[in-house]
């Protein structure tokens, strides 16, 4: 016998819990109350917040410039160099701290570039239909089935190390995930009664998708594009771990491509920079993460009944 | 006889679906409203109603036919002149909460039909809004709600007074009062009752609900399967049902009077229909030459229209 | 006389939410005796659904049975074990709910589903199982069962998913069927289908059917009795002849009112002013009293204050309502 649980009574009960509140300032605590209730999204928080502080504050941070040589070679970790030197005498403090710019930079206009590209070229895709729906998504496919990896390799052994053709590789390789998610929320929200109805007023289309459709779909696609930060971050430091990142450009990836000849003898040189791409990802991740449940329908009625 | 206010004539939408059959949701319907009056349309779920209730306002593209609005041709309407005729009608939704934007102020959809259309401006949109809210009984305190901390009741007046502050001439209403609870319709058929008294305003008014249709209506028409099998007044067609569909219908009513009908099978689907009368296969009085020819609708006395070939 | 088939006393089941407990059942009390069909009555939210759920111990987190007793032939289902409950479900306790074909498994076939309900009885192997699906298929009125028992879920239309589900609910023949709107999803001409098998079904295996509907006209078609619920409680019982003749309750009076019936088009229908509350925040007192018209024209202080205890009015006639305490 199959003995399904019907749901309708138990959606009175999340209809109950929404329609006590009135005010939207009441909303609002609400939602921070229901985000800060999950310890992933404070963890999270907290570490992205550092991450960005420090990238924000590096200079004042780490006064040193991170390409001087400020002491002795090989200094292991000290009052002096909390994090060490490096082959070279320069602060592994300092190059850490200023290294955190590189990553956040990269993490974010990739992420911001996925944001926007997904959400134009998903949204027109959904919203139009057809044969631009057709096009688009063989686009989409097409990005998707470009080895990330490798052609940012393949860009930088062509046009030379530098951050700008890397950023621009990454991102021009990572909206197609977001398009999808856009173009499957637009695809939803423009079948519901509202954007009929607004419509039925006299709504041009294209307005109909700003007003109405656009507004209604985004926040998915934020929380993923979030989690792309940490993705790029990791790929920036990989290729400048290989020696293709800007030799001109401290980062977390270049600290370890030069601590690869010297694990054994300082082990600081590679440890730091290593705990920072773990840490600075872990927190965006789990951010990105919480976001994504946070804004999950799905997630979000189970939520509200549990 | 005056010129109606809607005539819709052959009305045919046909969907495509893969390479089958295409599916025939409406097909050829006919129908007049005239100012001031209500027409209800009944019939069961896939019988086309609110595919002829969303063509009306064009907000899907009909296949074939022609519907004419204060005598002007919707369907070759510009784009200029369909934003202008969705001022004069109006469309209400069967389920409330769908039919407005979670992240807007309920004050704000009621407003925003005056902003699309150039009525007001923003602060004029604002204020008309809340007196359409009030009109419809949502106080002024409750028109910066978000739609979610409404009931159902409350959130159907939200979208007639959305409909109604354009001051249209004819309201599309779509099963506007199937989705509430039963102590909340009869507050919701009374508003829009006084309303058409306030203002003189026709309705298309689709559900499936008979008694409730026959409450609201001057005139019925009842749908089957695309098609219109029988209209008449809504005393001609509850005393004397001229449809063996229709018969059946009141008859299925639970707590109706007198002997039940119980029909055999369901609604065929409308990329299969059966050949000849659409009806024939669960009809209880279906002859031979049901099976082989389809009924048109014609008028068997004055302003009563039957597609059944028992009344030829 | 003899002891009912169910009987349920003050049974409160609660929803433990953030924002504090929701009581969707706030001491429910009814019983059923064999072979008789209760109609359970209310609006969305009136704790109807939560009420039969609770009676087959279905309720799940954050809600909890936190009070009263269910006692099913003698056994007490509140606290009883899950291998107590599951060897009732089924064999002797059987539902079906408004969504048939959400319930029914789409990637088995109509003939194993039914036989898995078959499976308890270990006297029959499969071929004897599947000639009792088709048997049960042709019992609920679909026609070449033959054929229909190896089809999938989704080739039927929502009238024939109900009777399969029908089908299913009836294979280990139970002494009570709950039927959740069972009709709520179906065409009006398909419902009547569906209500005339119910009755017949019902008269002819003697089984108990507790229907739970917002449609008063269905109860009025196939129940022997009728128990109205509000926010939680069951406000009027009585025998349905009574439920439209001599409605005691004003909100019983104002279900039966608001509904249109008859011969004036186009007048003000009696409407129930205000909405269902939200079972959260409750009124003192009555949970109807801020609808109530009939407490207005009467000044009655004690609705606003004190709830009031079913009375009995007349033999099988309760009501919860000052006006009658």
């Amino acid at each position: 016998m199959a003995l399904e649980r019907p749901v309708a009574e138990h959606r009175d009960a999340a209809a109950v819990r929404s329609s006590t509140g009135r005010y939207r300032a009441t909303d609002l605590r609400d939602s921070w109350r229901r985000f800060a209730s999950s310890p992933v999204a404070v963890v999270g928080l907290v570490l992205t917040a550092v991450f960005v502080l420090v990238a924000a504050f590096a200079s004042l941070i780490a006064p040193t410039d991170p390409f001087s040589f400020a002491g002795s070679p090989f200094e292991p970790p000290s009052g002096r160099h909390w994090l060490g030197t490096d082959d070279l005498g320069r602060d592994v403090f300092a190059g850490v701290v200023h290294g955190a710019r590189t990553s956040l930079f990269v993490g974010v206009a990739v992420a911001g570039a996925s944001l926007v590209i997904g959400t134009l070229v998903g949204g027109v895709s959904g919203f139009a239909g057809g044969k631009i729906d057709d096009l688009l998504m063989r686009l989409t496919e097409l990005s998707q089935v470009l080895p990330r990896f490798f052609l940012a390799l393949t860009v930088v052994a062509l046009f030379g190390p530098g951050l700008t053709n890397m950023v621009l590789v990454l991102a021009l390789t990572s909206w197609e995930l977001t398009a999808r998610v856009a173009r499957s929320g637009v695809l939803a929200v423009k079948e519901l009664g509202y954007v009929t109805a607004a419509e039925a007023l006299g709504s041009s289309p294209w307005r109909n998708l700003r007003a109405h459709v656009l507004p209604n779909t985004i926040a998915p696609v934020v929380a993923l594009a979030s989690l792309q930060v940490g993705g790029a971050i990791l790929i920036e430091a990989s290729l400048s771990f290989l020696g293709l990142g800007d030799p001109n450009v401290i980062s977390w990836g270049y600290l370890l491509n030069n601590a690869q000849s010297f694990v054994r003898r300082a082990w600081w040189m590679s440890v730091f920079p290593g705990l920072a791409i773990a840490v600075a990802v872990l927190g965006v991740n789990l951010l990105g993460d919480a976001l994504n449940d946070f804004w999950n329908p799905r997630s979000r009625s189970s939520r509200a009944v549990g | 006889m005056v010129d109606p206010l809607l005539e819709v004539v052959d009305l045919v939408k046909h969907y495509r679906i893969r390479a089958s059959r295409p599916l025939r949701a409406v097909d050829g319907v006919s129908l007049r409203v005239a100012a001031g009056e209500t027409l209800g349309l009944v019939g069961e779920s896939g019988g086309g109603k609110t595919t002829v209730g969303l063509s009306v306002l064009r907000l899907i593209q009909p296949s074939g036919g022609s519907i004419a609005f204060e005598g002007r041709d919707v369907l070759a309407a510009g784009r200029a002149e369909l934003k202008a005729l969705r001022q004069r009608m109006q469309i209400v939704f069967q389920d409330p909460i769908g039919a407005l934007d979670p992240r807007k102020s309920v004050g704000d959809s009621v407003g925003e039909g005056l902003r699309i259309q150039g009525l007001a401006s923003r602060a004029e949109s604002r204020r008309r809004a809340t007196e359409a809210l009030e009109r419809v009984g949502i106080g002024a305190s409750q028109a910066r709600s978000l739609p979610h901390e409404l009931s159902g009741g409350q959130l159907q007046r939200v979208g007639i007074a959305r409909a109604l502050v354009v001051a249209p001439r004819l309201v599309v209403c779509d099963e506007p009062v199937s989705a509430l609870d039963v102590s909340i319709q009869a507050q919701i058929i009374n508003l829009l009752l006084d309303l058409q008294a306030e203002r003189g305003l026709a309705y298309l008014f689709i559900a499936h609900d008979l008694a409730v249709v026959r409450h609201i209506s001057d005139r019925i028409a009842v749908m089957y399967l695309g098609r219109i099998v029988e209209s008449a007044s809504v005393r001609e067609l509850f005393d004397s049902p001229a449809h063996p569909y229709t018969r059946a219908l009141l008859s299925a009513v639970p707590g109706a009077a007198g002997r039940r009908t119980v029909l055999r099978g369901e609604i065929p689907s409308a990329s299969a229909p059966p050949s000849g009368c659409p009806f024939a296969p669960r009809c209880p009085e279906a002859m031979a030459e049901c099976g082989q020819q389809t009924p048109e609708l014609k008028e068997i006395a004055p302003g009563r229209w039957a597609a059944c070939l028992l009344n030829d | 006389m003899t002891e009912p088939l169910l009987s349920v006393e003050g049974l409160r089941t609660h929803f433990f939410v953030d924002d504090g407990v929701v009581k969707a059942v706030d001491g429910v009390s009814f019983a059923v005796r064999r072979g008789e069909v209760l109609g359970l009555v209310g609006e969305s939210g009136c704790g109807k659904t939560v009420t039969s759920l609770s009676v087959a111990g279905l309720i799940e987190a954050p809600g909890r049975i936190v009070g009263g007793s269910v006692r099913f032939d003698g056994t007490e289902l509140v606290g009883a074990s899950e291998r107590v409950l599951n060897s009732l479900r089924g064999p002797r306790i059987a539902m079906i709910f408004q969504q048939p074909r959400a319930c029914l498994d789409p990637v088995m076939s109509v003939g194993r589903q039914i036989g898995q309900a078959l499976k308890s009885d270990t006297s029959m192997d499969r071929a004897a199982r599947r000639r009792r699906a088709v048997e049960l298929l042709d019992r609920v009125g679909i026609s070449d069962p033959d054929r229909r028992v190896r089809e999938y879920p989704h080739q039927l239309s929502g009238g024939m998913a109900q009777r399969v589900m029908i089908a299913i609910a009836l294979a280990g023949e139970p002494d009570l069927l709950i039927a959740d709107e069972p009709t709520t999803a179906l065409d009006v001409t398909v419902q009547a289908q569906i209500l005339e098998l119910l009755r017949e079904l019902q008269s002819a295996n003697g089984m108990a059917v507790i229907l739970i509907t917002h449609d008063l006209a269905v109860v009025a078609e196939v129940a022997d009795r009728a128990a109205v619920m509000y926010a939680g409680r069951i406000v009027e019982e009585c025998a349905v002849a009574e439920l439209y003749q001599a409605p005691l309750h004003p909100y019983t009076k104002g279900l039966v009112e608001s509904r249109p019936v008859g011969d004036q088009p186009k007048s003000w229908l009696r409407a129930i002013p205000g909405s269902v509350p939200v079972p959260l925040d409750l009124p003192a007192g009555c949970s109807f009293a801020p609808r109530c018209e009939a407490r207005t024209a009467r000044g009655l202080t004690e609705c606003t204050e004190q709830p009031p205890e079913p009375v009995s009015v007349r033999d099988g006639h309760s009501v919860r309502c000052w006006l009658h305490g």
